[in-house]
């Protein structure tokens, strides 16, 4: 398995471009951008500016054209998808805006599915589990089906799973747009505070101005975007 | 955790996959079914006579002589002379005979003159002598004993009295009023056209047809069924013999003997031979109905594949959950694949059961209405095979949607459209 290197950034991105098509404008252009070692990222930009794109790429689903992508040190360009597939298992967690977890799974075995995916032997995860259930207050419904918890409920078992195999990153795409403010901040409060303990670093999308002072630092995604309105116009 | 996703997936589209186990299971079983009942069928086509060594009959063709002496379908071309039946009884190699003589019938029966041997050495099956439900086989002229079904659909019970027909068919024929028949004996079911049979005695076949001529009743003087015991009621000719040999070995001998003899044009066949040819004959039907049930099998696998496929849409959220826990594409090919296994391994096992519940039932009804003797047991020696088979091409059918599945995961990333 590929080795985290701690000393190296979490991320490095340089010269990147990502489109569908070689010939099609490049839905993504990312000149530099470095990502320190357990720094919490704010990324917000409008929707369609090429969030996911980016998403994908930092999780390994999609490889861009162009550029070096290096997550500790590991290039996920050189990398197989077989093995790539591998590496988002071990060492990331993402959590979405909503629909996180498998719905027909209780709550327990949307974690141990999350550990099954990771290098995780059963016994430690069932351990991790349980541990992460009493922490984030699940206790109650840990054998209840995810799809009859409520928004806020199932946010905190997305948590949860995100940090079952101590991940070195932790992306999360929109987590909070469907809480309400309170449950938004208690949410963030939820994420960091455990995700402290592992040491993760964190990489949060939203469109949501607002959140940018949790974090250590701010990243506009329409800086990166070669995506401008003008040129979209022309080709329209 | 691949096998309990794949399961608790199933589970979560349960209505949908109720309905297409069922569609499945249901073809399943027509599958099972009809493949059972050509087997049982064909099996005791091959019981219908046993233990005879030659049936023996006016010269004709093979199919015919055994579909009228065995079958009771159809009709004899010509007559063999008792003269003959003498002589080939007193043959060294012959152990008995079964004279066979037909032509009058009974409310759509055929009727069927012989003599006490038939009663001793007809066998069906596997070698099984016929057993008497009621009564005793017939001694006096107008004694008849009755085939089980002759007997159950007629509703006769020992001692009715019968009217035989003369010809065959259930109306307008001229009848042997004169001479009623009463029912001595009943014969249990055999799953054979014996049950289909009212049996007199040969002597009986002469006796009420002592006053006809050429198909009528002489108008002249009648012959009451008193004055016809006076008569010598030995007859002059006969339908078919069935012949049993002392050994087996010396049967293509006599055969050819048989058919070679110089006095009169006689055919001797092999029974086991001539049921196979006809069998064969059937095989355009048989074969019809498997096309016809593996067609529906298709069917249903293309329905469990369609509702996979159209169930793909509302799963795509699942798959960028699984994908965004580090699920390879392979992963959620295998997920899609291993649905497909337990709803087809179930609908076998559903299917089989099906069958064998509804055969338990239907046992009693088969043997009743078409004398069809079929076990409650469908499972064949190569039924796994077939399994194994109806698995393939369901795993083939569902690669559909597991390819879909397979290039969702790669093309369409963490992004989770509604």
């Amino acid at each position: 398995m590929e080795q985290i290197k701690n000393n190296l950034p979490a991320i490095f991105l340089r010269d990147v471009k990502f489109s569908w098509n070689k010939s099609d404008m490049p839905l993504l252009a990312i000149n530099d951008l470095h990502v320190v070692n357990g720094e919490h990222i704010f990324l917000y930009g409008p929707s369609g500016s090429g969030k996911s794109t980016l998403l994908n790429i930092l999780s390994g689903i999609n490889v861009p054209q162009y550029g070096t992508v290096e997550i500790f040190g590991q290039s996920l360009t050189t990398l197989s998808p077989r093995k790539r597939d591998q590496f988002r298992a071990q060492h990331m967690g993402i959590i979405f805006q909503q629909f996180n977890l498998i719905p027909y799974l209780s709550v327990l075995d949307n974690l141990l599915l999350r550990a099954h995916f990771s290098a995780l032997s059963k016994q430690d995860a069932k351990q991790k589990a349980h541990e992460l259930i009493v922490a984030l207050g699940l206790i109650n419904f840990s054998h209840k089906k995810a799809q009859h918890l409520s928004v806020g409920q199932q946010q905190r078992v997305a948590v949860a799973r995100a940090l079952i195999n101590s991940p070195k990153i932790i992306i999360a795409d929109e987590p909070t747009s469907a809480l309400d403010s309170d449950n938004r901040d208690v949410f963030i409060e939820l994420l960091f505070k455990n995700a402290e303990v592992c040491g993760s670093t964190i990489i949060f999308v939203s469109h949501d101005k607002s959140l940018s002072h949790f974090f250590t630092r701010s990243v506009d995604i329409t800086s990166f975007s070669m995506r401008n309105r003008s040129k979209e116009s022309a080709i329209c | 955790m691949l096998i309990k996703l794949a399961r608790l997936s199933v589970w979560n589209r349960r209505a949908t996959a109720v309905l297409t186990l069922l569609a499945l299971s249901i073809s399943i079983a027509l599958v099972l079914g009809i493949d059972h009942l050509r087997n049982q069928a064909k099996e005791s086509f091959g019981k219908t006579l046993s233990g005879t060594d030659l049936i023996v009959g006016a010269r004709s063709g093979s199919i015919n002589l055994l579909l009228y002496s065995v079958f009771r379908i159809g009709n004899a071309t010509n007559n063999i002379t008792w003269q003959t039946y003498q002589e080939l009884a007193r043959h060294s190699a012959v152990d008995w005979i079964i004279p066979i003589s037909l032509g009058d019938s009974h409310r759509g029966y055929r009727v069927l003159g012989t003599n006490e041997v038939y009663f001793a050495h007809y066998q069906f099956g596997q070698h099984q002598p016929l057993v008497f439900a009621e009564g005793k086989q017939f001694e006096g002229v107008y004694d008849a004993v009755l085939g089980a079904e002759v007997a159950q659909k007629l509703g006769y019970k020992l001692g009715d009295k019968i009217i035989v027909a003369h010809g065959s068919g259930e109306v307008t024929l001229s009848k042997h009023t004169d001479k009623p028949f009463t029912v001595v004996g009943i014969l249990q079911p055999t799953g054979t056209p014996v049950d289909r049979t009212v049996h007199i005695s040969l002597a009986a076949i002469e006796a009420i047809h002592l006053d006809w001529q050429g198909g009528v009743q002489t108008s002249g003087h009648k012959i009451s069924a008193e004055e016809a015991l006076t008569f010598d009621l030995t007859p002059t000719a006969i339908t078919a013999m069935l012949v049993g040999l002392k050994s087996r070995t010396q049967t293509f001998s006599v055969q050819r003997q048989i058919n070679e003899y110089s006095e009169e044009p006689l055919l001797a066949i092999l029974p086991g031979v001539a049921l196979t040819e006809l069998w064969s004959m059937l095989a355009m039907v048989e074969n019809l109905l498997a096309v016809i049930s593996l067609f529906v099998l298709i069917a249903a696998l293309m329905g469990m594949t369609t509702s996979l496929l159209s169930a793909m849409n509302e799963r795509q959220r699942e798959i960028a959950i699984l994908r965004s826990l580090g699920a390879s594409a392979g992963y959620l090919f295998l997920l899609v694949e291993i649905e497909v296994l337990i709803i087809t391994v179930l609908a076998l096992l559903l299917g089989a059961g099906i069958l064998s519940i509804g055969l338990v039932f239907g046992q009693h009804y088969l043997a009743q209405q078409f004398g069809l003797f079929v076990s409650a047991n469908p499972i064949q020696a190569y039924t796994p095979l077939a399994a194994g088979g109806v698995i393939f091409l369901s795993l083939l059918l569902g690669f559909f949607p597991s390819f879909i599945a397979y290039r969702r995961a790669l093309n369409e990333g963490l992004s989770q459209r509604l």
